[in-house]
């Protein structure tokens, strides 16, 4: 289990999610306390902070060795389920923690529902492209929404931009939740994508 | 007779020439992805925002400038960075080393992807938008110089990453500089003061304004310098010959002095009069638009027409409707509110609404700390309301209900022409502010 966990580089990006959750919950807390910014200013934090948290999943999903694990007996899906599951669960939680108050606007449940959708993506994106740039299609997606969504839900807005929406909309979250298991199926199914030569 | 034999003439095979290592370069890997990925970001962006910025050059400008700032800089440095480790994460960097040409000119060619890529995608989406903005604008031009900054700006960010992925081994490196450069370039925009200039994504919204002429150059010079700079300190070998770095770095300290030299709230923007000009149309009263404004003007004539009738030859009406930065200037002139934010494109796309505000404008007094109280307080302002929607009805989902006021509303309706002017001409001289002097239907 140790080595497992070295191999993926696991410790370093546990640790880098607790601090992406202190520079998220001190971003949040700084942008409220600005003289004309109120909790509203917090939507860059519920994008960038589980984007960064997704960023950080993505890429620990490379494996060093993947010839050598595709030999083993046992099935990998389980480890691979596990190894999605639980550090997003931690990310979920610490960035949930990051954002507290206003869960009508961009509170705890935006936080929640960005990290879900954003890890998925970016765990859709690990079979396809590979883990270690993983994290692209995630960062792409929320650079081409986060100015193009409008203030309100029109032109479907809750769908196609759902990053960037208050926390209770039902629209927003079955997208993200969509993308979560989406991701998670298919990265559990198929690994990540060997990226030949690639150290 | 012997005939000798001699081999049929060849044409030796011309050898096939390898294609230039900086051409391999560019269409290899992530750069032309890069690309597409900063063209569609502003495409995507400047989509959704279309009615806001299709009918100005100031304002597709601005808005390119931002979308190429905020969105494709952090993109570019992300992607960047990620091409810069490439050598290392296919373990090819000592062949590189092996390979008889100079590390500054191998260095170039890595970068050359990097730096060029966004860059292209940058301008490609900027030819698009401008194209898109064209058919629809009256006066001025699209501030290319400053488009042509960005683009040097986003491929100094490209360049900045490469060297940034050459630099850290770590995995997270490249989502990490693109957030980062998100977090940095979104505050540098909002930040008060002369540094914000030097940000590429410092927001300017003032419709008669345009850049003083050496802001592009210097912008470009600031930005470049940096990354060139950045790049002979890297690149240069034996390491002597790294003083040269020092070049591009003086020119990028007094490009940046340049830029901080600026007015701290206007910096490079001054204003236009060629813009601001008025433009008029032979109505009565006459509808005066800014020259920027120019193919809204027979909408907005046509929009406020039935007011026009209404009011013509009332005492106090206004002689004229102006719009734009010097506001009403002649005694008569009455200000009009911003056309633009009711336009689509060349049009007006709700009339029915701009008429409610214009109306709306012609009757709000300025008011003093104190105006507006009194026991017949709710009274005028109801009555306030009613004359507005006697002559423009809000628009159903606009402004606020009117239930209150339909009683006066009817009473209005109800007089005769002449008893309507003469209600007219008391109400347009009253003070608003004053309660008692408003006069009831």
């Amino acid at each position: 289990m140790r080595l497992y966990l070295r191999s993926r580089g696991l410790p370093g990006a546990l640790a880098a999610l607790l601090g992406t959750a202190a520079a998220a919950a001190w971003a949040a807390w700084w942008l409220v306390s600005l003289p004309d910014f109120d909790h509203t200013a917090r939507l860059p934090v519920v994008v960038l902070g589980p984007l960064l948290a997704a960023g950080v999943i993505g890429t620990s999903l490379h494996t060093p060795s993947d010839e050598l694990d595709r030999t083993a007996v046992r099935a990998w899906w389980p480890r691979r389920l596990a190894h999605l599951l639980a550090p997003t669960a931690l990310a979920v939680g610490l960035l949930a923690l990051a954002v507290p108050g206003h869960a009508e606007e961009f509170g705890a449940p935006a936080a929640v529902r960005n990290t879900l959708g954003l890890v998925g993506m970016a765990a859709s994106a690990a079979p396809l492209v590979g883990a270690r740039l993983s994290w692209l299609p995630p960062t792409f997606y929320a650079g081409v929404v986060y100015l193009a969504a409008p203030s309100g839900t029109e032109g479907g807005a809750a769908w196609w931009a759902w990053v960037t929406r208050p926390g209770p909309e039902g629209e927003a979250w079955a997208v993200a939740a969509v993308a979560f298991a989406a991701g998670t199926a298919l990265y559990a199914w198929r690994g990540s994508r060997r990226t030949t030569g690639e150290a | 007779m012997t005939a000798t034999l001699t081999p049929p003439r060849a044409d030796r095979p011309t050898p096939a020439r390898p294609p230039a290592p900086l051409r391999t370069e560019l269409r290899r890997g992530l750069g032309p992805w890069t690309g597409v990925a900063v063209a569609l970001t502003v495409l995507v962006t400047m989509y959704g925002k279309a009615p806001e910025w299709q009918g100005r050059w100031a304002d597709a400008t601005n808005l390119l400038h931002v979308a190429a700032g905020l969105l494709c800089g952090p993109l570019a440095l992300a992607a960047g960075c990620w091409q810069g480790g490439r050598d290392r994460r296919r373990g090819t960097t000592e062949l590189w080393e092996s390979v008889p040409r100079s590390p500054l000119r191998r260095l170039l060619v890595a970068v050359g992807p990097s730096a060029f890529w966004p860059a292209a995608g940058l301008l490609f989406a900027d030819a698009v938008c401008l194209l898109a903005t064209w058919p629809y604008v009256s006066a001025g031009r699209p501030f290319l110089e400053l488009l042509a900054a960005d683009a040097v700006a986003v491929a100094a960010l490209g360049a900045l990453g490469h060297l940034a992925g050459r630099v850290i081994r770590w995995r997270l490196a490249a989502p990490l500089l693109g957030i980062v450069g998100y977090v940095v370039l979104g505050l540098a925009a909002y930040t008060a003061g002369p540094a914000r200039w030097l940000g590429p994504a410092g927001e300017h919204q003032f419709f008669w304004d345009r850049p003083v002429w050496w802001f592009g150059p210097v912008s470009m010079a600031w930005t470049a310098g940096l990354a060139l700079a950045a790049l002979l300190a890297y690149g240069l070998r034996p390491a002597r010959l790294r003083v040269l770095a020092l070049i591009p770095l003086a020119v990028t300290v007094g490009a940046a002095g340049l830029i901080l030299r600026l007015p701290r709230d206007e910096g490079p923007w001054r204003p236009d009069p060629a813009l601001s000009r008025q433009v008029c149309d032979g109505g009565t009263p006459q509808v005066c638009l800014t020259a920027v404004d120019e193919s809204l003007l027979p909408d907005v004539s046509a929009a406020l027409a039935p007011l026009s009738a209404r009011l013509k030859g009332v005492p106090g009406a206004p002689v004229r409707w102006v719009s734009g930065l010097a506001g009403p200037a002649l005694p008569g002139d009455v200000a009009l509110p911003s056309v633009r934010q009711d336009a689509v494109r060349d049009r007006l796309a709700h009339p029915d609404l701009y008429l409610n505000s214009a109306v709306n404008w012609l009757f709000s007094d300025s008011c003093r700390p104190g105006d507006g109280t009194g026991p017949n307080a709710e009274r005028a302002s109801t009555i306030n309301l009613a004359v507005i929607e006697w002559l423009a009805p809000t628009p159903e989902g606009y402004g606020p209900a009117t239930t209150g006021a339909q009683p006066y509303i009817d009473r209005l309706k109800a007089k005769s022409p002449a008893e309507q002017r003469a209600y007219l001409t008391r109400f347009l001289a009253a003070n608003t502010c004053r309660p008692d002097e408003v006069p009831i239907p």
